[in-house]
């Protein structure tokens, strides 16, 4: 039977009829179709016009420094590199973050492929990479240093050159400016975080070219996971394009208590923090005189749908970010997969989407899914 | 009486492009059904089909009524019926011509059936739908 399955997939592909069917390779031609959607990988680089040192090796080089420089913490006490340790999947592995405040809300994000989001941070407060990364040095439950302090803190060693070499001397600018100048260099060293391609980026790519013998060496579990992934799981709807994300917020039914009494507000905060901060790409400390990005911020519809919604992460690099979710409440992703597989309706705001629901996965088809998702990193 | 008789036809026909003769929809254009009564006919230019998801994408609209020659353009707007909401990005009006408008600024942020809402009148509105599928 199956090597007459196998003949007649041969015979189809004789014909030209398209890749359905052929050996090794289970997906339709629609669903092929849905997996060119996530592709190529990698995404041209583009440079950011709101960041002018955006792909300069020596923003690069500093921004490097910075990262795991303790200098720009109050007391010396943490660097970024403290929560997203480079070695770490450019996370803590913990549930959420710790300072010296003691445990935060939220789940340290990993660092891959930032360049191509839209919004920064879970409830993306940020509309730039800079803006986002100059947040944690002056928040008091993080780096909390006194931003009036900065400029002291860029005389320090190697700091001070390579800061006088890009931006003119620090301590004859206002500290907000340094501010952004220190934003701007770690974000032009965090551009440069991204990964290569995975085993579903292969796939996808034999499929385009019409390989299939290349194809077929993707393992069968993964195909069948995608089968769900951009089936029934409906998970396509917000995981679109070759970053698995939409960019964009809404509520996967996963809790927004942080305490009995405290919710995380999740976007609605983020815009408020959003339309409250200076350092938005309409305003003076972007660097692009078209405010190519500034429609963001400008044109925001606001609902109160954004309460306890958080923006869909990327699912590139899965294996090396657990725990998983905006508090990190979900350890593996098999616990991912479980969680869309039960969701509890009755926690999803009212009127939410209508788009998750209770999959009812099978062990197996579990097992596929989670294949499907640890395809999707490099290592 | 003919018009509306002629539009009766139309939409019982589910003709996209069909338009009334003192209003022909150009080439290339999609004509979108009139919410109640009107006698306009407003008719849309899209940059691609299936639409873009993720991306910006500018809408050209021309507006044609008979009765009223500068019917303004009041709303355009879009929304996903089966899910229960709209675009996180307010569109912006660009009127050039008289009938004719460039919408910029759509964004649809998921992929499946999206509705074009188009809104004319300076008091009383008259809207026209549009299904359209971004991918
Ligand atoms: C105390 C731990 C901690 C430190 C220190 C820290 N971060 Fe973070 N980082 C987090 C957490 C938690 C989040 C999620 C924030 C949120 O959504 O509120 C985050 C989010 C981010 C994001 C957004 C990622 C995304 O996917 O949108 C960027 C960029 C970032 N951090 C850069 C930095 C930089 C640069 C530094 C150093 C200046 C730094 N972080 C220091 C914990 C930390
Ligand atoms: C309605 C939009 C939507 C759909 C549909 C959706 N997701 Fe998600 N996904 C999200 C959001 C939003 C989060 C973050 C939720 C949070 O932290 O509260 C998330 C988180 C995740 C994570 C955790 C990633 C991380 O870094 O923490 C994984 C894995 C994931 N989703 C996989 C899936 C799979 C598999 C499906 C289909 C069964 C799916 N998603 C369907 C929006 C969606």
């Amino acid at each position: 039977m199956i090597r007459f399955r196998r003949l007649l997939a041969g015979l189809l592909l004789f014909l030209g009829a398209g890749a359905a069917g052929a050996q090794g390779v289970l997906l339709d031609q629609g669903e092929i179709d849905a997996a060119l959607l996530h592709g190529p990988w990698p995404p041209p680089r583009t440079g950011d016009p709101s960041n002018r040192v955006s792909g300069i090796p020596e923003a690069i080089e500093l921004g490097r420094i910075l990262f795991s420089s303790p200098a720009l913490s109050s007391g010396g006490r943490l660097s970024c590199a403290s929560c997203h340790d480079p070695d770490n999947g450019f996370t803590d592995g913990l549930e959420t973050a710790r300072s010296h405040v003691g445990r935060l809300d939220r789940n340290t994000q990993g660092l891959f492929n930032l360049a191509g989001m839209r919004w920064f941070g879970w409830d993306g407060r940020s509309d730039s990479l800079w803006a986002q990364s100059l947040l944690p040095i002056i928040r008091s439950d993080e780096m909390a240093l006194d931003v009036g302090q900065i400029a002291d803190a860029l005389q320090d060693g190697p700091l001070r050159e390579r800061y006088e070499g890009l931006f003119g001397p620090a301590d004859s600018q206002a500290p907000d400016r340094n501010l952004a100048n220190v934003g701007k260099a770690l974000a032009a060293y965090i551009e440069t975080i991204t990964t290569g391609k995975t085993p579903f980026d292969r796939f996808r790519d034999a499929l385009e070219a019409g390989d299939l013998e290349a194809a077929a060496a993707y393992p069968e579990d993964a195909q069948r996971g995608f089968r769900i992934f951009a089936g029934k799981g409906k998970c396509t709807f917000c995981h679109v394009g070759p970053l698995f994300s939409n960019s964009e917020f809404h509520d996967a039914g996963v809790p927004y208590f942080v305490e009995p009494t405290r919710v995380d507000t999740g976007r609605h905060g983020g815009i408020e923090a959003l339309l409250g901060s200076r350092f938005t790409l309409r305003g003076a400390f972007s660097d692009d005189p078209a405010k190519t990005g500034a429609w963001k911020v400008e044109r925001l519809v606001r609902s109160h749908d954004d309460f306890g919604t958080f923006r869909t992460p990327s699912l590139r690099e899965l294996t090396r970010t657990a725990p998983y979710m905006h508090n990190g409440s979900l350890a593996t992703l098999r616990d991912v997969v479980n969680h869309y597989s039960t969701i509890d309706l009755e926690r999803m705001h009212t009127d939410g989407e209508a788009i998750l629901e209770p999959l009812d996965l099978s062990e197996r088809e579990t097992a596929d899914l989670v294949a499907f998702l640890e395809s999707l990193s490099t290592r | 009486m003919r018009k509306r008789v002629c539009l009766a036809v139309c939409l019982a026909m589910a003709v996209p492009a069909c338009a009334q003769a003192d209003c022909p929809v150009p080439e290339g254009w999609l004509a979108l059904q009139p919410v109640g009564a009107s006698d306009a006919v407003v008719a849309v230019q899209l940059p691609s089909t299936p639409l873009p998801v993720g991306e910006l994408f500018d809408i050209e609209v021309s507006v044609c009524d008979p009765q009223d020659g500068n019917l303004p353009l009041a709303r355009a707007d879009a929304m996903m019926p089966a899910h229960r909401h709209g675009m996180n990005y307010r569109p912006e009006i660009a009127g050039h011509g008289p009938n004719l408008h460039t919408v910029k600024g759509f964004m649809f942020h998921m992929p499946g059936a999206w509705q074009i809402s188009i809104e004319l009148g300076a008091v009383e509105r008259q809207r026209f739908v549009l299904g359209v599928t971004a991918e």
